[in-house]
Parts: structure tokens; sequence; C-alpha cells
């Protein structure tokens, strides 16, 4: 996006950067009070991850939010990072639309306009200045400054008022910066839950945080390891725009149209070139300088018409599943956690893509609504949390397509459940400026919808399984509960007294469990050739049936359904003969 | 004088209750008796699903097959239901033992205090319905009492009614109502020659009033629709210990026939109980096809849902007889029905002036 606003300040050139943003600025994210304190947590955290896993350090972060007055904060924020070099400082914090360039690179990537966004906020909102305390290390000896500055918004540089040296402990950066205009919130879209969901996909940092009401948070660190950095990979050609083939060709130092493209794209081979040029009848001997935006056009358009390779995914660095699932546990304490890390496959036919999704279920998985836990959905796209605009995203699109039912979740809204999705690319195709959701593109909803599903498989199991211990300890409970009271009745009934009945209890739970645990139990064997006299036969009273007369083989004949119990005709006959009398259980069958 | 009568003639009775008690009694002792040889406790109880009743064209009624199903103590799902059983069995027994009945909704009531209660009452009637099954007893038997009354009768038949002698002449217009506890009822005495049963009591106060009971020398019940199990207890018992002959006659539609027609051969539904309940050799007199022809009697269309009905019953196995499906045939054909009070089209006095007299000398009653 920020390429889109860069486009746009080369047309508005007139217009100052503070101007446009005070235009602009619910475009560029920071709308809504809430909404603002977020992403300026966003942008230091993101930027502070970044520095630090750049350099292999285990972020360390430590954030102290102060409130002075009714929507007026002041927000310390300091990393254990690489820091930033004295004269780097104001450009890192103070130009906007620094060093942009063309890169095809898996990043966390800004939501506004990255840390010198945060300043301007401040700036804009509170007319205070920014202190920045830095500490890095120049020819392997440490050194720090203070420095206080504000931003000269109108030719987009610093403004320094103070600076003061020193020798520091250790490096890294330390910012403070006073807001108006914002608010910190628990909800769902807060600063807090922000950081809460940050630490579920980056297991790997730490991250110590003061409210406003002076609780101390410290969500610890659940893995040792920095991820390995993402490399940049040439862009496929499927997955350019003809905005992108024009900048390249301005930027490029390539002679010709084809070194250009072999050079800036991946799977462009000379065969490849040789087919774009019939297709499009380009001389792709042309400068580059002179490329014109209707042959960019064609370029693009041939693109889409030709077969390439799909791009490479070396690019491509997921969390894992491992990692997630520590991440997930530390701050989840879930009962039951599954995690599952996709290979990487492409949409648009050639931007690479990876899903990651995770199912925590229980213990502190979902979110409490108004005191009860409900299922929650938590959105990643390369590691950074998307907590606006859900209804729109592919993630909720895919979620809310899956039978649950299917998994053994009745009511998913009323699940302790945590979802957790992460989308990992080079190019995650967001729906709208504030990066907040991706666009549902048919490749992307059907992979988290296939990684969904597997790992619900494994949560249906595991409810399963825990229904059936469940269902066990009912078991044993009704035997101990009912058999005794039975019992006694009996005896009431048949006016004797209690026999001991401790080995019957124990042979039917032994069975009843035998049973739930799928063994074959002998009595359902009996159940097949148990043979009894009909009961009715036995009354004796002036209503007695009777045997000759009841003639079964015209019942049997009138229904088909009878017909299975002629097997059983002449053992039923026998035995109602020998046991003669009324036979209410089946005494002989049962050890026999 | 009262008492020598009291205790010579409840042989039925008391033999009955005896009978039961011993019933009940010895369900506890088989449980008992499994248990103290170590055996866990199960019950075979006739099945009542529809698939296991069956028509027994030699009883002429309905009966269960063979089909069984299954009370376990070693069932997790069966041993809630035995255990009911046992309880009910118990709070029979009492029942009989005190001579006294309950509803089922009483009993309803009273398992709340049980080991094992019910959840609802339609579990209560379930286990009602085993421990009959299971034992062959009836509810009356076990003391456990339907809601509703049974019908009307009229006429010279002496009752024993608890400590009461009722003549069912005697006793004002609307006759004898029969008791739900009509098992209890001895039958002292009858002047009697035959039962003539009415659908309506439309039709049961024509015959009081047109003093039927002493002309033809009969029993006048009056049914009120589909009869009550007390009702057709009643005439099975007038019918098997009296030898009287019965004779039914209703509206001349399916529905007719079929009231009559549960009298005879009893339903499926209480196929467990049939035994004492259908009165296999009961007449059906009329109004028939033929009668509405006959007599030329007002008539009404069939309605769809007639012609339906007549249909089914000529399927029925309990109409499989040459008589049911000629006239069923024949009403299909006129297309038409007669309810049995339109007889008045020739005075009020023509149908036990004329119609009945006529229809008993054809079943050679009169």
């Amino acid at each position: 996006m920020s390429q889109q606003a860069q486009e746009l300040f080369e047309n508005f050139d007139q217009l100052t950067p503070s101007e446009f943003f005070r235009k602009n600025k619910q475009m560029l994210g920071f709308s809504g009070k809430i909404r603002s304190l977020t992403i300026v947590f966003h942008e230091l955290i993101t930027n502070s991850f970044d520095a630090a896993e750049e350099a292999g350090i285990l972020p360390e972060i430590r954030i102290d939010l102060k409130q002075l007055g009714k929507e007026h904060y002041l927000l310390r924020h300091s990393d254990n990072g690489p820091g930033i070099p004295e004269e780097f400082v104001t450009q890192v914090y103070c130009q906007m639309f620094a060093g942009s360039k063309f890169r095809n690179i898996q990043s966390r990537g800004q939501q506004g306009l990255g840390c010198s966004g945060c300043v301007l906020l401040s700036q804009m909102t509170t007319g205070e200045s920014t202190h920045v305390i830095s500490g890095w290390k120049e020819d392997g000896e440490l050194k720090g400054v203070k420095m206080e500055f504000k931003m000269d918004v109108k030719n987009n540089v610093g403004d320094i008022i103070k600076t003061e040296h020193f020798t520091p402990e250790s490096t890294g950066v330390c910012i403070q910066l006073h807001f108006k205009e914002v608010s910190y919130s628990l909800a769902e879209q807060g600063a807090f839950e922000y950081i809460r969901r940050t630490m579920i996909a980056n297991p790997h940092a730490k991250i110590t945080f003061r409210d406003p009401k002076g609780h101390k948070y410290i969500f610890k660190r659940a893995a040792e390891i920095v991820p390995v950095l993402p490399k940049e990979v040439l862009p496929h050609p499927k997955g350019v725009t003809a905005d992108d083939i024009t900048h390249i060709a301005k930027t490029t130092d390539k002679r010709n149209f084809k070194s250009m493209l072999t050079t800036n794209l991946s799977r462009m081979s000379s065969k490849k070139i040789k087919e774009l040029q019939e297709l499009t009848g380009i001389d792709m001997k042309k400068r580059p300088k002179n490329m014109t935006w209707a042959e960019a056009e064609a370029i693009v358009e041939a693109f889409g018409k030709m077969k390439f390779m799909a791009p490479p995914t070396s690019g491509l660095i997921p969390i894992g599943e491992e990692q997630i699932e520590k991440g997930m546990k530390l701050i989840l304490k879930p009962e039951f956690i599954t995690t599952i890390t996709r290979a990487p496959v492409t949409y648009k036919g050639g931007v690479a893509f990876i899903v990651e999704a995770g199912i925590a279920y229980g213990g502190d998985a979902g979110r409490i609504v108004n005191e009860q836990r409900k299922s929650e959905i938590l959105r990643f796209a390369n590691r950074v949390p998307l907590t606006f605009d859900a209804g729109s995203c592919a993630i909720t699109e895919a979620l809310k397509s899956i039978d649950w039912r299917r998994y053994g979740l009745r009511d998913l809204d009323n699940t302790p459940l945590t979802l957790f999705v992460n989308i990992i690319s080079t190019q995650v195709p967001y729906l709208s400026t504030g990066k907040q959701s991706i666009a549902p593109e048919p490749e992307i909803v059907h992979e988290i919808r296939q990684a969904t599903m597997k790992i619900a498989r494994k949560l249906q199991r595991h409810i399963r399984s825990k229904k059936a211990e469940k269902e066990k300890a009912m078991r044993s409970k009704i035997f101990e509960d009912y058999v005794p009271v039975i019992i006694e009745e009996a005896a009431s009934l048949a006016e004797t007294g209690v026999p001991d009945y401790k080995p019957v209890l124990a042979k039917v739970t032994r069975r009843a469990l035998a049973e739930l645990m799928g063994e074959k139990v002998e009595e359902e064997i009996e159940e097949e050739d148990y043979v009894d006299s009909l009961l009715e036969e036995l009354d004796e009273f002036g209503h007695v049936v009777d045997k000759e007369h009841s003639s079964r083989k015209d019942r049997v004949q009138e229904s088909d359904l009878d017909e299975a119990f002629l097997d059983d005709e002449k053992p039923k006959k026998k035995k109602s003969k020998k046991t003669g009398q009324s036979t209410l259980f089946d005494s002989e069958d049962q050890e026999e | 004088m009262a008492e020598e009568t009291t205790t010579h003639k409840h042989t039925h009775k008391e033999q009955r209750r005896q009978y039961t008690f011993n019933k009940l009694k010895a369900f506890g002792q088989e449980i008992i008796e499994d248990v103290e040889k170590e055996k866990v406790p199960t019950l075979r109880i006739p099945s009542r699903g529809t698939g296991n009743i069956v028509y027994d064209p030699d009883k002429r009624y309905y009966i269960l097959g063979d089909r069984f199903g299954k009370r376990s103590l070693g069932n997790v799902k069966q041993i809630r239901k035995l255990g009911q059983m046992v309880y009910v069995a118990n709070f029979c027994k009492d029942l009989v033992l005190r001579d006294k009945t309950a509803t089922i909704r009483e009993m309803y009531y009273i398992s709340e205090g049980w080991g094992i209660e019910f959840n609802n009452q339609q579990e209560s009637n379930i286990v009602g319905e085993d421990l009959e099954v299971a034992l062959g007893a009836t509810r009356e038997d076990l003391g456990l009492m339907p809601e509703e009354d049974g019908a009307s009768v009229y006429g010279d038949i002496t009752l024993l009614d608890g400590e009461f002698e009722i003549n069912a002449a005697r006793a004002g217009k609307s006759g004898y109502t029969i008791s739900p506890t009509i098992d209890q009822v001895e039958l002292l005495d009858c002047g009697a020659d035959f039962v003539l049963a009415v659908e309506t009591m439309g039709m049961f106060h024509r015959l009081v009033q047109e003093d039927a009971h002493n002309r033809f020398n009969c029993l006048i019940v009056g049914l009120k629709g589909q009869a009550a199990r007390a009702t057709r207890r009643f005439i099975k018992r007038v019918n098997e210990e009296l030898g009287l002959p019965v004779y039914i006659c209703n509206d001349g539609d399916p529905w007719g026939f079929h009231i009559g027609q549960v009298i005879i051969s009893g339903s499926a539904k209480l196929a467990h109980v049939n035994h004492d309940l259908a009165t296999p050799d009961a007449k059906f007199l009329g109004v028939t096809a033929t009668d509405i022809i006959e007599y030329d009697l007002p008539t009404d269309p069939l309605k769809d849902i007639d012609v339906l009905r007549l249909k089914e019953l000529s399927k029925d196995p309990r109409y499989q007889t040459e008589f049911w499906q000629t006239e069923i045939k024949k009403m299909l054909k006129i297309g038409k029905k007669a309810e049995q009070q339109s007889f008045s089209k020739y005075g009020l006095e023509y149908v036990v002036d004329t119609y009945f007299p006529e229809k008993l000398r054809q079943f050679g009653q009169l």
C-alpha cells in the first residue's frame, strides 16, 4: 500500500505529507481512537521485531503506557535490538516514505505510515516533541545518544532540539511519545489484544507491558529460536502488474527488455521471452527507459495467457507448527492444541503463499463474553495480527464455511475455542488500505479450509475420547448408584434379605466398560441364539394361550420379518418345554 | 349375610389377586436368585413395536410376536428401566395387597421418592406396560387404573361393586357406569339373555325409553364412541363368564365398523392384553351397507377420508371374512353412510319396534 501512497504523492507533490495525512487519516490506518493506538503499537512492535531479527537477536520489548489525562497518553517503548546510529535516528522517525523500493519479500509490513507516522500522530495531537534513546555498536564499541526532536513536516526531515551522548550498557532503542485523541481498550480491537495476538504468532519474543492502571503483564518467551530471515525472491510473472513492470523499467540498469525481465522476474527463460515477443509483438531488444504504459499492459496481459513454472517458495518462512503450538500453549493454556503448516501453493497462478492454522480448545482459549467463553478467530498475515475488518476477510469466510458440526462442535460460537490462521506470502492480497483483511482469493480460501479441516479432525478425536472418558466415569457411576437400590428393592419385592451383590456389580461394571472400549461382549452373542417361550403363553388363568392353536407357521407367513426367527424355532420349543414355567430371566444361557 | 356373600363369591377376584401377587413376588425372587448365583439379572420382554404385533387368525385377535426386548442390570441404557420396573412392581404388589388402585399419574408423582424416578409420564407409561407384558398381567390386575370411566350398562344384571350390590336396571336412567376397576367387580346375577351394545348414548336412551331391555330381555351397553378398556373388559367378562352373546350396533360408516371390530378382535396397540379384552364371538349387527339399502336410510355421501379408511379396513386381517368384505365393497359402491339414529326417519319407535327385532331374528337371537 505504501507503493500506492507513493504513487499518489508523485501526482500530488504540492500537497505536504501533513496536509495529506490530515485529509486521509482514516485511509492510512489512524481512524478511531482505539484503532489509532493499536496501529501505533503495531508499527513500533513490528519495527523492533524486524530490527532484532535482522541482527539475530531474540526480541525483547518493554512497553509502558501512562494515562496523563482524558484521552492523553504517554507511551514509552523500548527494545533490545541493534539500535539506530545517531545519523539515522531522524531518518527512521521523521522521514515519511523513506527507502521504499520494489521488493518482493515476505515482511510484516506497515499498516499505516510506519514509525514516522506515529511521530506525526503524536505531534499532530499534542504538539509535543519526541524523545529517543538509542544504543548501538560501532567498531565493537557501544555508543549511545539521547535525542529530542520534532518533525518538520513541510520538508519531511527531523528538527533536532537536543542531543546528548552517553555510553549505554546494551544496544536497543527507546522511544517516548505523547498521544491525544486515542484510547486504550481491552476490546478485541484494542492495544492489549494486539499484544496478546502478536505473542501467539511470535513466540520467540518477550514483551513486558505496563497498562495505564499500572498493571504489569509479562508475556514470556515460548521459543528460543530467532526466526530465519525471509529472503527476497524475484516476483513471478503472474504476480506482477503493469505498474510493477513500469517501475522496474524505470529503475533497472539493464539495457533491453529481455535482460530486464529475466533478471527481475522468476521463471523467465529465453524461451519464455521469445514466446512473449510473439504474443505481444513487442521487440524485446528495446530499451527499458523507453517502455510505454501500453507495452507494460500488453506484457502483463501476455503473462496471463502464458504457462510458467510455479514460483519459487524459498522466500517464504512460516512460523512452523511447533512454534505456533508453543505460542498458543503459553498464552492460551489450552486443554488441547493442534497446529499445521501447509506446503506452499499459489494463488492467481503466480503468487506463492503458505497457510498455517492452529486450534486451541479449552483452558484459556476463546474470548470471555458476558462471563461465557466463546470461540474466537485470530487472523494473521506474515505473523502480524489482523484485528479489524474481520467480516470481509478470506480467513473469516473460510472458517465460517466449514460445517463444524461434522467435527463434533455443535455450537461453534459458544465453544471455548481459538482458531488461528496465518497467511505467509511475499504479496498478501489485502482488501483495503488498512491491511486488515485478506482478499478471498479462491485458492486462499480453499487452502485455509483444507488446513483447518485437517486439524479439526484431530480436535474431533480429542473431544470424542474425552466424551468416552466421561461416559466411562458416568457408566461406572450409574451402576454404583443403581445396582444397590434395585437389588434392595427387588429383595423387598421378593420379601427376602438383600444378597451380596458385589460380584454382580463388579461384573456389570467391567462388562459395560469393555463394551465401551469396543470389545465384543459375550452377552451379545448370546442374544443371537437366545430363545424363550412367549410370556403370554404362560398365563394360566382362563386367558391361557393355547399353544397348539397359536400356529406359529401362519404368522411367519404373514410377515417376512418373522422369517428370520425360523431358525430359532427348534431350540425355542425345546427350551420352553424344559423350563416349563414362567422364565423371566435367561438363567440358563447366561453363564453356560 | 353380606359378609357371607362376600367371602363366598369373591373367588374370581381373590384368585386373580393372589395370582398377580405371586407373579410380582416371583419377579423379585428371580432377580435375587440371579444375584445370589452371581449372574447378571436380565429380563426379556416381548417387543411391542409394530413389527412384532401379529394377528392370530385362530385366536381372532392381535397378539405379540416372538421378538423380545431386553432389560438387563448390566446395560447402561436398560438398568434404569429395569430398576423402575422393580419399583413399579413393588408399588403394585402393595396395591394388590391392600386392594387399592392408583392411576399411572398418581404413581408418577409417588415415584419422586423412589431410588430411580421417572423423568416424565411417558416413561412411567412405558414401564407400566413393560410390567404388564413381562408378567402377562393387565394393568387392572396390577391395580394401575386408566383415567377414564367405561360405558353405561342398563338391564337386569346384579353386580357387587365394593360393598354395594347394584342392579343395573335400578341404577337410574343412565344405568350403571362401568368403573375402571371392573375386574374387582363380581358378577352376582343376571336375568338377561344377551348384550346389545350401541355406539351412541342417544341410541342407549332411545332403547331404555322404548323398554328394549324388557322387550328383548337384554343388557343395553352405551359405548360412548371407541370403547374404553373397562368397557371391553366388561363385555368380555359378560360374554365369557355369563355366556351372553354380544351384538354391536354402531353408525354405518368405517369408524362405526371399527369401534365394533376393536371390541371383537382387539386393537393392535394393546396386543399384549388382547387376551383379556377381545371378545371374538361378539357380532356386528349394524348398521351395515345392506341395512342402508334395505331400510332406505337417510344418508350422507362418503368423504375422501371415509373411502380411504374403508380401503384400509378391507386389507386389515380382522376384516378378512366374507361378511366384512361384502359390506365394505357395498358401502364403497353406494358411496353412502348412515348414522344409527337415522332410523328415526320412520318414527322414534321404529328402531326398537322393527329394526332390532328383524336383525336379532337374523342372528337367531329372538
